[in-house]
């Protein structure tokens, strides 16, 4: 089975945030809008985060991406009570929306503030709202469950799919969230962490890679790319 | 080795946790029933 | 053979008449609850984001009062069944009052949960999804079976008491209380052998409830330490809340007691001595909660690792400074003086004591929680989480409060809230271990005075 996993190269990532817009058109995550996005209740799946250190112009400025980080040792999943988020054969850290009781000891669990929360029934702006992924999957939320980064499980799904009415066996390369594919910079990459002839497997053993917080023993699937 | 990775799936899987939830009170409750007999018959004669 | 209480009229008299003050309180009791419900389905209705909680700080003020109505509850357990097993007999007239705060904070707290929870109506996935690695299903479960056993334990250390008013109030009660004693006292007939039963049962239960109340307190914390979060992921957590909650536990006791003593006029069967005794113990507990204080900021700020100070910086110098030494005072600084220069012979300087350290406590939890959401790992350099709370849960906490109390003025007028049977004078006549002890010290209700 793969296990998937994701690099971020910070050298090439500008911040243009075409990865946190593609994530919210394909996974279908409701606009807060901006009162209450001032209030902390934006649901950002992917979120580029600004490091900035100094004053202009001794400027010291890291753009970090972060989706989910797909741990292999989920600090969320052992704390769910209900078995409502949950790691899947292929090392992604999924939620069903229909057993979730929205208790959020998750989304306080986790040490990447990764996990959102949907306070209120979800919304969106008319022109937005024509625009919504049609996909079963990612169909919106209701009021009072979790949700977060995926990594696009629709389009991992999708990818089988078709290979399969292609008669073609499936490959990784067929699998690519929207973040990645998005990506103006060509900063991310995904694909299998235990094939060893993969871009991911290789890049994560780079001397520059570095994962978030990795003291903690979660084990993250996001690698990163040390800038400079 | 058979045995830990039973403990593992007790814990981990979902639906044990609600039993023993339910065992715990069950036991519970019939223990005090019983006691509650057992305190009201105290001294009753023998028939 | 009978038991004679001389003070049986007195603790009996509440029962037998509604004053107009109980109808009044009651309402008015009655109607913070209801807006509280009102509050609650507005809530059902238009989601969480009517609260004031966001990311990062996904558990505020319902959270806080959960952990603080269950560590109220251990007052009445710690009297009871605490004070029990360690041969206090001078608890003797508190522990129906004390068990009462017990019976009737416990479903706050766990209504302070469903309040809480984004959805209610999944709540039964816990019984058929539980998952034991989850801390909460361990809360589930030690809350649980600690309502229920705090329940059973009332109820049979009533059992005798409803006997005796089923038998002498007949006549000067309504129909339907008279069925009600009837049927609730299990033909109860008051045999020597029934009262060693309970007695053995009660002790039984005592040790078994002091074991839950270790257990229960622990298990609560544990729900935050058991994440990784700065602030929560220490070892002293556990003993930390569980003396918390006995802290506040015990000083609601001395509140409860004052009051029934000048509402009911029980000065003969609830005597100065007793506030006393009660005096000691919040001296040693109150010194011991800020040994646990001590112990962990000391510890934290000495080891400077920078997630863990950003939250400790917050309370000590930070947004949270006002609160965070506002608590302190209120829990320490000022009742430990009340205590040693003016607690002693003085009811009323034992209460106001009493409730500053419970407004305290209330503050405590709430800056345990708080602060360390609103500097997450991740974040810390970045921003800060805010957290207002709203009306709603304003109200809400009100309405918690007000249906605690309601339960428990209501509980007043029916059964009586001293035990008549345990601090009968003639106890020791008995023959049971417990009242043996007693005939050897001085009869239960005249307790030796400081």
């Amino acid at each position: 089975m793969p296990r998937w996993g994701m690099v971020i190269d910070l050298d090439k990532c500008f911040a243009c945030q075409s990865c946190t817009a593609a994530c919210r058109m394909e996974n279908n995550t409701p606009v807060a809008g901006p009162n209450q996005a001032a209030a902390g209740r934006a649901i950002l799946w992917n979120e580029v985060l600004p490091f900035i250190e100094g004053e202009y112009p001794n400027v010291q400025a890291v753009m970090l991406p972060r989706p989910c980080m797909h741990c292999d040792e989920p600090a969320c999943i052992k704390v769910c009570p209900v078995q409502a988020t949950y790691k899947d054969e292929e090392g992604l850290v999924l939620i069903d929306y229909q057993r979730c009781i929205g208790c959020r000891m998750c989304t306080v669990a986790c040490p990447y503030s990764v996990r959102y929360f949907n306070w209120y029934p979800p919304e969106w702006p008319a022109s937005l709202k024509q625009h919504l992924n049609p996909d079963p999957e990612v169909a919106p939320r209701p009021a009072g469950v979790v949700e977060k980064c995926t990594f696009c499980v629709q389009r991992l799904r999708k990818a089988r799919q078709t290979a399969e009415a292609q008669g073609r066996p499936f490959q990784a390369t067929d699998y690519i969230p929207a973040c990645v594919q998005t990506c103006t910079g060509h900063a991310r990459y995904f694909g299998d962490l235990d094939d060893p002839n993969s871009l991911v497997a290789k890049l994560s053993h780079s001397p520059r890679a570095y994962r978030l917080q990795e003291e903690l023993g979660t084990q993250p699937k996001v690698f990163y790319l040390k800038q400079g | 080795m058979q045995i830990g990775n039973l403990v593992a799936t007790f814990f981990e899987a979902a639906g044990p946790g609600g039993v023993v939830i339910m065992a715990v009170l069950i036991l519970a409750l019939i223990t005090y029933y019983l006691l509650a007999r057992w305190i009201l018959a105290g001294g009753k004669e023998k028939s | 053979m009978q038991l004679k209480n001389e003070n049986e009229a007195l603790i009996l008299a509440p029962l037998k008449k509604l004053s107009t003050g109980d109808k009044l309180l009651w309402s008015f009791l009655g109607g913070l609850l209801l807006l509280g419900l009102i509050a609650y389905i507005r809530q059902l209705v238009l989601g969480l984001g009517v609260t004031g909680m966001n990311r990062p700080v996904y558990w505020g003020v319902y959270i806080t009062n959960f952990v603080f109505f269950i560590g109220l509850a251990h007052s009445g357990t710690f009297i009871s069944a605490i004070l029990r097993v360690a041969g206090q007999s001078w608890r003797a007239p508190l522990t129906r009052a004390a068990e009462a705060i017990t019976l009737f904070s416990l479903p706050f707290g766990a209504a302070a949960i469903l309040a809480d929870m984004g959805r209610p109506d999944r709540i039964f996935n816990i019984l058929f999804f539980g998952r034991y690695q989850s801390p909460l299903l361990w809360d589930f479960t030690a809350v649980g079976l600690y309502f229920l056993s705090s329940v059973i334990f009332m109820y049979f250390s009533l059992l005798p008491d409803i006997a005796l008013v089923r038998d002498r109030l007949k006549g000067q009660i309504p129909q339907w209380r008279q069925r009600m004693y009837e049927i609730l006292a299990l033909g109860w007939s008051g045999r020597p052998e029934q009262f060693r039963r309970l007695e053995k049962v009660l002790d039984g239960m005592a040790i078994f409830m002091t074991m839950l109340v270790v257990t229960v307190h622990t298990v609560v914390s544990w729900v935050f330490g058991m994440t990784l979060q700065p602030g929560w992921h220490t070892a002293l957590i556990g003993p930390f809340f569980l003396l918390g909650a006995i802290l506040s536990g015990t000083a609601a006791v001395v509140i409860v007691l004052a009051l029934l003593r000048r509402v009911y006029g029980l000065q003969k069967s609830l005597p100065l001595s007793l506030f006393n005794s009660l005096r000691k113990l919040l001296i040693t507990f109150t010194l011991g909660w800020l040994y646990m204080m001590i112990a962990e900021y000391l510890t934290g700020s000495y080891g400077n690792m920078v997630e863990e100070m950003r939250v400790i910086q917050d309370k000590f110098s930070g947004q949270y400074a006002l609160m965070f030494w506002g608590m302190a005072i209120l829990v320490f600084g000022v009742p430990l003086l009340i205590f040693i220069l003016r607690g002693k012979n003085s009811i009323g300087w034992m209460v106001a004591a009493s409730v500053m350290i419970n407004i305290g406590m209330w503050l405590e939890r709430y800056i345990v929680i708080v602060p360390t959401e609103v500097s997450p790992r991740l974040f810390y350099e970045l921003a800060q989480g805010v957290y207002r709370p709203t009306w709603t849960e304003m109200v809400m906490t009100v309405s918690f409060f007000a249906g605690m109390a309601l339960l428990y003025a209501v509980f007043t007028r029916l059964f009586p809230i001293i035990p008549i049977w345990e601090t009968a004078q003639n106890l020791h006549a008995l023959s049971i271990p417990q009242a043996n002890q007693v005939a050897s010290e001085e009869p239960a209700v005249e307790l030796s005075g400081d």
